[in-house]
């Protein structure tokens, strides 16, 4: 994609004219995405077991993508879970925290940014950036709690009889409403099946798992603050249903950038690597 | 290790130390921690030295003068802290969700039942969960004394009755530690040495604040929890505080551009590498809301003196839980300490499922968001395991947004 269709003209003016990478190795996928010659080119793949393998995998697979070698690397920036394992011995690197990577992307894909709701595969988060440069100015995680997380969700899907695909799109046919009443991911699952046994459909089933973990979500973003314009990141971005019970329960619609937001964290670790390439870090 | 010392010392004086990596000071205090070990203690237990567990804190000079060494809670958990949490779960059936110290705790407690350290001092205003724990040591064959108290908020609330009440207890310890009568002169003899000691740690916490990175956080844990309980040897505390008060002055006098996030700790971080995670982010513990240093009267009556520092202590907010301060003091502690040091942002810590520390960290996280100043609430627990890589990158984001 060109770099002005996906940033706009004024952020792209600001960057050099070097080709950057920024790798997010998160807990269940890993991203990549390559800013140069005018162009993003992004890549995914499962996270494997060596992170620096699949960030290996991840910046060949761009390299080739974009038509330039690694020589023309001017930097590389890390982050996600994985973040610690990578190094590079001949292009300068860094290791960013994927907090200050997802606002930094969310700020690029869309100016106006000012609220970030990132779930992952095994954390939710709230980030409030400041929408003049895409800088964190507050942020809030849930790291104990597993509800309402890509892992989460992938249990409920295999559950219902659907892949993690379908399990969002089908809840959207749901006519019945039904609570799930447990907060807690072990209980939730008993419930889910209590509910199959009941004769419940998976679709309601599945809306019902949407909104509880809306719930849980829109309660920990209510602690930041809740500016529009929102942007919803991260791997269960993708999934309509959460989407869609969290938009109802917050009351403002979420911002859709140009490009799929599971590459924000991947997208700002590539623009702070511009911005590290530009203040002489390299 | 006074030989190791003195070589060093010598050293110190030819040649600046320009890190923590050649300093004689921090070396000698990792000695001197590692002397105050569960097991050293309880060798010298074996060997006929009083013992006991508990009054490490404002009431150590007393315990100091019946000559008994006090030991800390926190070797409890130092060590096989996993185990003794597995006994606290399977045995005494405490809930998994519970505080990991307390589990610790009443774990290890009972595992070493046969040992020869049984005698315990608790004060009645601290933590209620461990008032339960010596409760069950006690069916572990534990000599338990809880020493009563009264409580005063406020400094205008501290009673002459009062006084005398927790003088009258005091001096009920001392008989229970003894077999007779406390020795008040000997009381204020370890008044006056701890004074003294809390003199020298104040300086160097001053001194401290402007290098911050010289003496990482562990090692500063260290001296805050030797400026109670001196590491059963004052003496050699002492002489390791003068050591580090040495080299922070000779930093002074090579002034360095700060490099660093000046950052207010609230609390302690049970883990080591939380506190590696703050400094290789870029912060710097520029301020440490903890223990106190305030000094003792000399002025007054040895026990009365104690009686006063406990309830002034409970006033402001010093010590915290251990002396029953509430829950409310704190965040003015902190909000002092952030003018003082010019901080950029709080990292506000708790144990996990700590009822008190909880609440505390809310009151603290609604104040500072009205003061506009960024906080970071952490939680962690007591094992030596490092900690999950949420919580390192929860610390490294908010250096991050400070930066």
């Amino acid at each position: 994609m060109k770099a002005n269709d996906v940033f706009g003209d004024d952020l792209v003016a600001t960057l050099p004219q070097i080709t950057t990478i920024g790798v997010d190795i998160g807990s269940r996928q890993a991203k990549a995405a390559l800013i140069g010659g005018g162009s993003v080119h992004t890549a995914i793949t499962a996270s494997g077991v060596d992170s620096q393998e699949t960030a290996d995998r991840l910046v060949n697979r761009l390299l080739r993508q974009a038509g330039v070698t690694r020589d023309d690397l001017g930097f590389v920036v890390g982050t996600g879970y994985g973040r610690i394992a990578l190094s590079y011995e001949d292009v300068p690197t860094t290791i960013v925290t994927e907090i200050s990577c997802h606002a930094m992307g969310a700020h690029a894909l869309n100016r106006g940014t000012r609220t970030i709701i990132d779930i992952g595969g095994q954390d939710a988060k709230a980030i409030r950036v400041d929408p003049e440069n895409g800088r964190v100015i507050e942020f809030i995680m849930n790291d104990k709690c597993a509800a309402g997380t890509g892992r989460f969700l992938e249990r409920i899907a295999e559950l219902l009889g659907y892949t993690l695909e379908e399990l969002g799109e089908r809840s959207l046919e749901s006519d019945k409403k039904i609570d799930i009443s447990s907060q807690c991911v072990v209980f939730a699952e008993s419930e889910v099946i209590s509910l199959k046994a009941k004769g419940e459909r998976p679709q309601d089933i599945a809306a019902a798992i949407h909104l509880a973990s809306a719930r849980r979500v829109r309660n920990l973003v209510n602690r930041l603050g809740l500016d529009p314009e929102i942007v919803f990141c991260g791997g269960v971005s993708n999934n309509l249903g959460m989407k869609q019970a969290l938009e109802s329960l917050v009351g403002h619609p979420f911002t859709t950038p140009k490009l799929d937001m599971v590459y924000a964290g991947a997208v700002g670790a590539a623009v702070l690597a511009q911005r590290h390439y530009q203040a002489g870090h390299a | 290790m006074g030989e190791v010392l003195e070589r060093s010392r010598r050293k110190t004086s030819r040649r600046r130390p320009r890190t923590a990596a050649d300093s004689a000071g921090l070396a000698a205090l990792q000695t001197l921690a590692e002397s105050y070990s569960y097991a050293n203690i309880q060798r010298e237990a074996a060997a006929g030295q009083s013992v006991l567990w508990g009054g490490w804190s404002w009431d150590s000079p007393l315990i100091y003068a019946c000559d008994t060494i006090p030991l800390g809670y926190d070797q409890l958990w130092y060590d096989d802290s996993r185990k003794s949490e597995a006994i606290a779960e399977d045995h005494f059936q405490v809930p998994g969700e519970f505080c990991s110290m307390i589990k610790a705790m009443i774990g290890r407690l009972h595992s070493d039942r046969d040992n020869n350290i049984k005698r315990i001092l608790h004060f009645g205003s601290g933590c209620e969960p461990i008032s339960s724990v010596l409760e069950l040591a006690k069916r572990d064959g534990y000599d338990v004394e809880t020493l009563d108290t009264v409580t005063a908020f406020r400094t205008a609330e501290k009673r002459a009755s009062g006084i005398a009440f927790l003088v009258s207890e005091l001096r009920r310890i001392g008989f229970w530690l003894t077999g007779h009568p406390v020795d008040e002169e000997r009381v204020a003899d370890e008044i006056r040495r701890k004074n003294l000691l809390l003199t020298k740690v104040e300086t160097l916490l001053d001194l401290r604040a402007r290098h911050p990175l010289y003496i990482p956080g562990i090692q500063t844990k260290q001296i805050f929890m030797g400026a109670m309980h001196m590491f059963g040897n004052p003496e050699q505390f002492g002489i390791v505080l003068d050591t580090l008060i040495a080299e922070l002055r000779a930093l002074d006098r090579h002034p360095e551009p700060a490099n660093y996030i000046p950052l207010v700790l609230a609390g302690s971080v049970g883990n080591q590498r939380l506190f590696q995670a703050i400094e290789e982010s870029g912060g710097g513990i520029a301020g440490w809301v903890y223990h106190g240093t305030q000094k003792y009267d000399e002025t007054l009556p040895p026990l009365e003196s104690l009686a006063h520092f406990v309830l002034d202590a409970q006033a402001r907010g010093d010590l915290g839980e251990a002396v029953g301060a509430s829950v409310a003091y704190r965040r003015i502690l902190v909000e002092e300490e952030v003018r003082k040091t010019g901080a950029r942002g709080i990292i506000s810590s708790s144990i996990i499922g700590c009822p008190y520390a909880s609440l505390m960290q809310q009151l603290e996280r609604d104040h500072f968001s009205k003061l506009g100043i960024p906080l970071i609430a952490l939680e962690t627990d007591v094992h030596r395991e490092p900690p999950t890589e949420e919580q390192i990158m929860r610390v490294k984001a908010f250096v991050e947004m400070l930066s």
